[in-house]
């Protein structure tokens, strides 16, 4: 076995990673803080990549820059999808929301096709051109500067969580909805912030990816799986499950990459999703569901 | 509605003596994704287990026929059903997987998703059935191998398949099967308690649904030519297959098919013509609109609605507040107990959550014919027994005989079976379903037969004084008025022995004077009794002997003259300031 291919893979699976924990923190926000499982989430990655790629094909403006603008796009849109739609059936039965949200992801990523298309597509960046040599192991600027931005923005979020006003707020309305309406909680703003938190930070993800990733509107289903299956490792609800379970399954997808055929790495996927859910539903840093 | 829908079925049979080739074309379709959500309809609707998997069972369907015509020349004619029985058995794998383990919700969802797609890439990789490109079927027009010149021999196929699955739901819903799947989708765990085996039924419902879903795999095979594991195991199939029952009411017999009618000629029309245009996904963008739409406007779907319109005409439901009558009982209630000494026997019953022990080693027997009550300061543990001795919780140790046998390891339904029923501190109600439904799922554990059940429901809901309210919605109820549903289901059963956990909580005085006279006349018809009650005029008044618990032990026993002296209640209840402070 060439240690230097089993090397490369290992660094560009980290790099990698940094996209995957970004997305899964924003799955496991909107989970942790209104119990929705969000299964419009790949499809809002997309909206993010397509996003950047107006930006960088009519703006000229580098996704490196253009994924604040495609953050702030997609906070907007998580914020209308809670308050517009989700927020009317908190308290209908878990199948309803389920019901819900796909019909979100079905009108998205359709919207998606109707407007750019089934091509695959992928952005230019020169960065994307660049590369660094460690030794004989090279090093994608692209995949570097897009994991230092992911992992920024995930500390970020929790330094907004931990040590904001709003942050506590939220965590607190996830904790006790009940009790932060009684101490006066404005908790439907709170819903809606939270969920436009989520869709930011994978609007974000996905237009930091865009350079690396060629994407077309259906890559937003096996990107939901990706986020299920990272989220789902990492314990539903928990920010640290969802960052180091966006690495591994980063880490684990690319040293498939080197031994497997691409088709049955995505097998492996979703046969680690299933034995999951099976023997260890709450996860690595999970509490179990009650 | 019978008439109207003889009416129809004679119209869609004569129908393809008129229509142009296109119409039976979208007829045939209409007929067939009908046929799709009507299978569906048994596991999805009527269980509430939310499949998005069912693609899987096309494909194996289709597959299988496929494979067995092109390389054995087996007619698919009996490949269906050879297809059919592979798909059966998928859909017994992933249920007994997904209902073994408890996988609920969002959770049953990724599994459904997770076999579809292993199924979708495995079919894919396996060069043996085609690959990614999948499998062409040559024509011929020969009838034995299912296929035909004329276009309308399909349509009367379809039609055929649309009933048949149709029949089966009918079939299904008005018997004991369909009942007790409808209370599952209501509330499993207090389904168990009236003697449900949900994980049977459950799986029970899935095999139907996946071998009804695999039968259809053969005819889109036969009717297209050609099978790709994309578009046969895909998830867009899946949502083709749910979206029909989801709009036109899910769990309703009808709801499938007028889905069907609703959305078919939509899709095949934006399909026709946006889809030239360019736009290929515009119809599956009004599919998400559309789910969005249901689920905001129309959450039971568009059957329902329709009926409560035709049916606007008929004489409103009764609703108002009933007087209270409670009748004797009829003559036999509860079954003959064998002749034991002690009815129930729980020996050194122990059980620890994490750190705390809720009850440890505690002994308690009922006699039969007796009323024990069961009393403790908040957090004594007397929930936790009853969920020990009722099965919804196994003790870490110790030993519950119930009529000589041992029932440790039981699950919930098969101990109410044997004559242990259970009522639930905070009720749960079936909401959707009336009060008689409500109890008639626990009269189904002594009668099997849905009319005879209905009869006896109707019996103990009068007893309990719900008679005018027998077909008002369970949700609609008052607390009172769910309290003594809650212990007419129990009733229902024909238990033996009937555990009651704080049927007076909440309740006013006059509703408490009310329950007690009803527990009275319980006990009276010959069941015996055990009362958790936090109410001691109640208690005390009922209980022939109580036994007292305090931090999981039974610290005292005895007369409820004996109890209410007793220095350790005292202690347990008020703290021992009191009983030092107490008068010497």
């Amino acid at each position: 076995m060439d240690l230097t291919l089993v090397l490369q893979g290992l660094l560009s699976g980290l790099l990698f990673g940094g996209v995957y924990s970004l997305m899964a923190v924003g799955l496991t926000l909107i989970f942790g803080v209104m119990r929705v499982v969000n299964f419009a989430h790949g499809d809002m990655m997309v909206w993010g990549m397509y996003l950047a790629y107006l930006l960088a094909a009519r703006g000229g403006i580098d996704p490196y820059l253009g994924f604040v603008a495609c953050a702030a796009a997609l906070f907007a849109l998580g914020f209308l999808v809670q308050r517009g739609l989700v927020d009317r059936i908190v308290d209908s039965p878990h199948e309803m929301q389920i019901l819900l949200m796909l019909g979100v992801a079905l009108a998205l990523e359709n919207l998606a096709l109707v407007a750019f298309g089934p091509e695959p597509t992928r952005v230019r960046s020169p960065l994307a051109a660049a590369t660094l040599w460690l030794g004989p192991i090279f090093v994608d600027v692209a995949r570097l500067v897009t994991f230092v931005v992911a992992v920024a923005l995930t500390l970020a979020l929790s330094l907004f969580l931990y040590r904001t006003d709003l942050g506590r707020t939220i965590r607190a309305a996830a904790d006790n909805t009940y009790g932060a309406l009684v101490i006066g909680t404005d908790v439907r703003r709170v819903y809606a912030v939270a969920f436009g938190v989520g869709a930011a930070c994978v609007g974000a993800a996905g237009a930091l990816v865009s350079p690396i990733l060629p994407f077309q509107p259906p890559t937003g289903l096996s990107l939901s799986v990706t986020s299920f299956n990272i989220v789902i490792i990492g314990g539903m609800g928990s920010l640290l499950g969802a960052f180091v379970g966006g690495l591994l399954v980063s880490l684990a997808e690319s040293l498939g990459a080197v031994f497997l055929r691409p088709s049955l790495k995505e097998l492996l996927s979703f046969s680690l999703l299933i034995v999951i859910l099976l023997f260890r539903p709450a996860g690595l840093f999970g509490r179990r569901p009650s | 509605m019978r008439w109207a829908l003889v009416a129809a079925l004679v119209v869609l049979l004569a129908l393809p003596a008129v229509l142009s080739s296109y119409a039976v074309t979208l007829f045939i379709l209409i007929f067939f994704y009908g046929f799709l959500g009507q299978a569906w309809n048994i596991v999805g609707g009527y269980a509430g287990q939310l499949s998005v998997g069912h693609a899987a069972f096309v494909g194996v369907g289709g597959y299988t026929a496929a494979m067995l015509s092109i390389e054995t020349g087996l007619t698919p004619w009996l490949g269906m059903l050879v297809g059919g029985a592979l798909a059966a058995l998928l859909g017994a794998i992933i249920g007994y997987l997904g209902f073994r383990f408890g996988l609920r919700g969002f959770y049953f969802v990724l599994l459904t998703v997770a076999f579809a797609e292993i199924c979708r890439i495995a079919v894919s990789n396996i060069d043996a059935v085609g690959g990614p490109l999948g499998l062409y079927i040559t024509f011929t027009g020969d009838p034995r191998q299912f296929q035909f010149q004329d276009s309308r021999v399909y349509y009367y196929i379809a039609l055929a398949l649309m009933l048949v699955a149709t029949a089966a739901a009918w079939a299904i819903e008005r018997r004991r099967f369909g009942i007790y799947l409808a209370a599952i989708r209501e509330d499993e765990a207090a389904a168990e308690a009236l003697g449900v085996n949900a994980f049977k039924y459950k799986m029970l419902a899935m095999i139907v649904s996946s071998f009804l879903t695999g039968l259809g795999g053969t005819f889109y095979a036969f009717y297209l030519f050609s099978l790709q594991p994309n578009t046969l195991f895909g998830i867009p199939l899946s949502v083709e297959i749910i979206i029909r029952p989801i709009v036109g009411g899910a769990g309703t017999l009808l709801g499938p098919i007028l889905g069907s009618f609703i959305l078919t000629p939509l899709a095949e029309l934006s399909r026709l013509y946006l889809g030239q245009g360019g736009l290929h996904g515009a119809h599956l963008i009004a599919y998400g609109v559309l789910l969005i739409g249901v689920v905001l406007f129309l959450p039971e779907g568009a059957y329902p609605r329709l009926r409560r319109l035709l049916q606007r005409s008929r004489p409103p439901l009764q609703s108002e507040p009933a007087r209270i009558v409670l009748r004797p009982p009829s003559a036999q209630a509860g079954l003959t107990a064998p002749a034991t000494v002690t009815l129930l026997e729980a020996r050194g019953l122990s059980r620890r959550f994490g750190g705390l022990q809720a009850v440890a080693g505690l002994d308690l027997t009922v006699a039969p014919g007796e009323m024990l009550g069961l009393i403790g300061p908040n957090g004594a543990g007397k929930t936790t027994v009853f969920n020990l001795l009722s099965g919804f919780l196994t003790p870490d140790a110790g030993d519950v005989r119930f009529r000589g046998r041992s029932i440790v390891g039981l699950p919930p339904h098969a101990i109410c079976r044997r004559g242990l029923a259970r009522t639930f501190q905070i009720v749960r109600p079936f909401p959707r379903m009336t009060v008689l439904e409500n109890v008639r799922v626990g009269a189904l554990a002594l009668h099997p037969r849905a009319p005879e059940a209905l009869a006896r429901a109707r019996d103990v809901v009068a007893r309990v004084g719900l008679g005018a309210r027998e077909r008002v919605a369970a949700g609609a109820l008052t607390l009172a008025e769910r309290k003594r549903l809650e212990l007419a289901r129990a009733l229902a059963t024909g238990p033996a022995l009937l555990l009651l956990d704080e049927v007076m909580a909440g309740l006013n005085p006059t509703e408490i004077e009310t329950i007690i006279q009803l527990i009275r006349g319980i006990h009276e018809s010959g069941v015996s009794i055990l009362l958790i009650e936090h109410n001691m005029r109640a208690v005390m008044a009922l209980s022939q002997r109580i036994v007292v618990l305090s931090f999981g032990e039974r610290i005292a026993e005895g007369t409820p003259t004996d109890i209410a002296n007793h220095p350790k209640v005292i202690e347990a209840y008020l703290g021992d300031e009191y009983v030092h402070a107490a008068p010497a």
